[in-house]
């Protein structure tokens, strides 16, 4: 070891790093250079002979012939074992049993530097010892957090499933009271007997619209009139005499009851219900013939950038009716405009728990699911109308083209998927493979099939009198209207039907 | 519509035309009814915009994703590609995807959690108000001013 400093080791003063003393001291020695050494350049060592240093030097030096004890003095003071790549083992020239160690200021030609090598920590080893274990624990805790999270989601989902049958099963019950009580209400009425005003939101108003308050006393006993007052939520003034009470009050009648006949019942057949009783009879006039909507084609509301909740748009004859379950105006515009051109009948309803609740009241033909809407989705939707009604061809409109999700919409009960955006073309052929089937079938049937429901929209706002020439159309549905049908006479019933 | 208007728009790359001209074709039986679909798309797209706004301040990157998610539909219905394609990439980055590997001018990079994200959104929706006005001038070329546009202007 030609470059080996000869002079003495500085007097230990410190004592904190001896073994590091002692270990520059050994290398030192020019009579071990064939078993332990110095590398050329001067920055690590090399045990070459383990044999011979374990045996000769170790005791001499360190009192002590234990190599793999040096090797972990060293590892405490922060020395490496250099590591030698698999692939210059073969032309590292220390052979094969060779240990090299360094430590960034153990060099041969720097001894200040001798003086920055310190014992590691004692504490430091148990540390990460403990760091590990408490890592381990993390992770167990962890885990088990996500195992209970995840039980805590299941049983939430089957609590909210739970509690969303209940609720739907809650607002059949609560709509069929409400029916209940309109033709009491109108048996009452019609008896001549006096209704304190009453207070009888609709059920369908919760969590849609503001509940309008039923504070309309009966004008007078006179029959008509009193028809008149339940059923209509838009009583005209048709004749001078009776109109300043019927706009006091007439305007506020929304809530009340209506007939459980399904609203789409209601518009298709001609609109005597809708306009029905109230105009007609309370008048008894032909007022309502003339202007009337009749069996045309009823445009669905003048205000393009709003709608109901759910509105129905007429057609004098419709081959089908197809309810239409989407939240974008666009879409909803051109897509009734497009299934309207093809001869059917559409309810648009705007979310999928509306799509629920009208799926239930009417038999449709038809009913085309957007997927992302707001309360519920329209998977979700089409699952649950799955409960109660299995054969409704039920076709998603969607975006998404993700093979999954696709096959989940599949399975949620989805008939058909049809790709946002579509042509004409693609919603026809839709159509034609979902309508054409049932079409015999269909005109042997009643447009729509009277049902237990009852009817869903009744705007909130009250609406200012007009003439009833004026009212826009589908203004005119929404009343909640007794159907007296069966408790009327003959007579008003052609009247009606006329 | 002149021939050649309709040609300008076609021109124009803004819209879909077998689209767009399914939908003029509608007019015949309900005159005004394509201008009305594309009055409603406009007011849908100052709301909706509106609201991205507010959802930007939020950093909701659901709610972002879900307007754009909406906002694609409507343009997308009516041929408005070059809209939809920016909603399309708001409704990805909402979702943290970088659906087009766009790399943004700025410092912000994936690691830098919601925030770059949500500049990505911004990114989008920036180029969905430009291609908004570019389709907006061109279909009041074609069909006339719109309504709201006259009140508010």
């Amino acid at each position: 070891m030609a470059g080996v400093k000869e002079e003495p080791m500085p007097p230990n003063s410190t004592g904190h790093n001896d073994f590091v003393r002692k270990l520059y001291q050994m290398l030192l020695e020019e009579k071990y250079l064939d078993i332990v050494r110095w590398t050329p350049a001067g920055l690590s060592f090399v045990v070459l002979n383990t044999n011979e240093f374990t045996k000769n030097i170790l005791p001499i030096h360190f009192k002590h012939s234990n190599f793999a004890s040096f090797v972990r003095q060293l590892n405490k003071y922060d020395f490496h074992k250099v590591k030698i790549p698999t692939e210059e083992k073969q032309t590292y020239q220390y052979g094969d049993d060779a240990w090299e160690f360094q430590h960034p200021d153990f060099k041969r030609d720097d001894l200040d530097a001798l003086e920055n090598i310190r014992r590691k920590p004692p504490s430091k080893k148990e540390n990460t010892a403990d760091v590990k274990g408490q890592l381990n624990s993390q992770i167990q805790a962890l885990l088990f957090e996500v195992a209970r999270l995840q039980s805590e989601l299941k049983s939430t989902n089957d609590s909210y499933r739970a509690l969303f049958d209940n609720v739907v099963a809650c607002r059949t019950y609560n709509e069929r009271h409400y029916q209940t009580m309109g033709v009491l209400m109108n048996c009452l009425t019609q008896a001549g007997i006096k209704i304190p005003p009453l207070d009888l939101p609709s059920p369908n108003m919760i969590g849609m619209m503001t509940p309008v308050v039923v504070a309309a006393p009966l004008p007078n006993n006179s029959r008509a009139q009193s028809i008149a007052i339940p059923g209509g939520a838009v009583p005209p003034p048709v004749d001078s005499r009776p109109s300043e009470q019927h706009s006091n009050n007439g305007a506020n009648i929304h809530a009340l009851p209506s007939h459980p006949v399904a609203q789409q019942k209601r518009l298709s057949t001609s609109h005597q219900h809708s306009v029905d009783g109230s105009r007609r009879i309370s008048s008894e006039t032909h007022q309502m013939s003339g202007p009337g909507p009749g069996l045309d084609l009823m445009p669905p509301m003048g205000n393009t950038g709003m709608y109901d909740s759910i509105s129905t748009t007429n057609l004098a004859d419709p081959k089908f009716h197809v309810l239409l379950v989407e939240d974008d105006n666009v879409c909803i515009q051109l897509c009734r405009k497009l299934l309207i051109k093809y001869g059917c009948q559409v309810t648009v309803v705007t979310d999928g728990l509306l799509a629920i609740d009208t799926a239930k009241q009417t038999k449709y033909d038809l009913v085309l699911m957007d997927i992302v809407m707001p309360n519920l989705d329209g998977a979700s939707a089409a699952n649950f109308i799955r409960k109660f009604d299995e054969n409704t061809p039920i076709v998603a409109m969607t975006s998404n083209y993700e093979e999954k999700d696709l096959e989940n919409y599949l399975h949620h009960g989805m008939n058909d998927i049809l790709a946002k955006p579509f042509t004409k073309d693609d919603l026809y052929l839709m159509l034609s493979k979902h309508l054409l089937g049932a079409k015999q079938m269909f005109q042997e049937l009643p447009t729509v099939p009277e049902l237990q429901g009852i009817l869903m929209e009744s705007p909130a706002v009250p609406l200012p009198m007009q003439p009833v020439s004026s009212i826009p159309t589908n203004q005119m549905m929404a009343p909640g209207l007794l159907e007296p049908l069966d408790g009327m006479e003959p007579q008003l019933k052609k009247t009606r039907l006329s | 519509m002149s021939d050649e208007q309709m040609k300008k728009l076609q021109d124009s790359g803004l819209v879909d035309w077998p689209v767009f001209s399914e939908l003029v074709a509608m007019d015949e039986d309900e005159e005004g009814f394509s201008k009305g679909l594309f009055q409603t798309f406009v007011d849908q797209f100052k709301d909706t915009y509106k609201e991205l706004d507010e959802n930007v301040e939020l950093k909701d990157l659901d709610k972002l994703s879900s307007l754009g998610h909406y906002l694609k539909g409507s343009a997308a219905a009516l041929g408005l590609v070059t809209i939809a394609e920016q909603c399309e990439r708001m409704q990805n980055y909402g979702h943290k995807i970088n659906c087009d590997d766009y790399s943004l001018d700025s410092d912000l990079s994936e690691s830098d959690g919601d925030a770059y994200w949500v500049s990505l959104v911004e990114d989008a929706m920036a180029k969905a108000k430009t291609a908004f006005e570019e389709s907006k001038e061109a279909l009041i070329e074609y069909f006339g001013d719109f309504d709201a546009e006259a009140s508010e202007d």
